[in-house]
């Protein structure tokens, strides 16, 4: 009697551990896996980040403390404004890149001391592309991205 | 090709904006060539041309280092904000290097006006660009099939 019963709360017990035993790796694996806020650019933008930056770009980190401002449809690739603008103090130096592009670096911006960060520029979009900002701060690299689409490019995208 | 650069001429403007931030704007006359396209009726490529590294000092300091390149539209446009608002009597120099590792450079005193602008307009002449040509030959052969630039 004693025997069974300790067999059903051993059962018991095992059924309740199971379910949280086969999270547990699951939970694992996410961890692992590239967190939310990770900023994912293409091959060639990462060669020119560790070029520019000398360290590996894949821990670019989403952020919301800088603000690109592309327009999303660009009648003329030939002149995209670009503005970035954000927390003052906080960015060192800027690259902008254009990933369908020939050459996808279109610019690296120092900011000195005594320099805000609100910069705006006109680059060319050869077709619809995303636009990335990858800024260095103090916590390390940061970036945005956002689509432009070229309606009559520069090529005729 | 005899193409000789034309006159590069510069542009700024200095506002005060209501926030009391100084909004520092400049315009550059320059082709910004990227070296991809073609000439229409030739069809012999045109040689690059770009602003490769540009400069913003008051009075021997830097503010601002940009490095520009062909993916630049031409007559580039910039805009800054100093975080320390200039004066008059300041000196302001703007100089940039081309992709021929030339220099160019404007020397632009700054003195505002009544309305609290600043406006500076200038203009230099550039250099022949016909012996540089062979070594813009070879900056277009890097053109990427199917680059629509």
């Amino acid at each position: 009697m004693n025997f069974e019963s300790n067999n059903r709360r051993r059962f018991i017990k095992m059924s309740l551990a199971m379910p949280m035993l086969a999270n547990f790796p699951w939970n694992i694996a996410n961890a692992n896996a590239i967190p939310d806020n990770r900023l994912l650019v293409p091959q060639a933008i990462q060669d020119e980040l560790y070029r520019l930056y000398g360290e590996p770009a894949n821990t670019i980190v989403t952020t919301d403390r800088i603000k690109l401002n592309v327009p999303a449809i660009a009648e003329n690739g030939a002149v995209v404004p670009i503005t970035v603008s954000g927390e003052k103090g906080l960015v060192a130096s800027l690259a902008v890149f254009v990933a369908q592009n020939p050459k996808p670096h279109v610019s690296m911006c120092t900011l000195y001391e005594g320099a805000d960060l609100a910069v705006s520029l006109r680059i060319k979009v050869g077709k619809t592309s995303d636009v990335y900002l990858v800024a260095q701060t103090r916590e390390g690299l940061v970036g945005v991205s956002q689509q432009v689409k070229v309606t009559i490019g520069c090529g005729g995208g | 090709m005899a193409k000789t650069f034309t006159k590069n001429s510069l542009r700024i403007r200095i506002s005060h904006e209501k926030n009391g931030e100084q909004v520092f704007k400049t315009i550059i006359t320059h082709p910004m060539e990227t070296g991809y396209r073609r000439d229409s009726r030739t069809g012999e490529t045109i040689a690059a041309d770009y602003i490769e590294d540009l400069r913003i000092s008051v009075d021997g300091k830097t503010y601002f280092a940009i490095s520009l390149g062909e993916n630049v539209s031409s007559n580039p446009f910039l805009s800054f904000v100093f975080a320390r608002p200039l004066v008059d009597n300041q000196l302001l120099r703007i100089s940039w290097v081309d992709n021929h590792q030339r220099d160019t450079a404007y020397d632009c005193p700054v003195s505002f006006g009544q309305d609290g602008m600043f406006h500076f307009e200038g203009e230099k002449q550039g250099s022949d660009i016909v012996h540089l040509l062979p070594e813009a030959g070879t900056v277009c052969k890097t053109k990427t099939p199917g680059a629509g630039q």
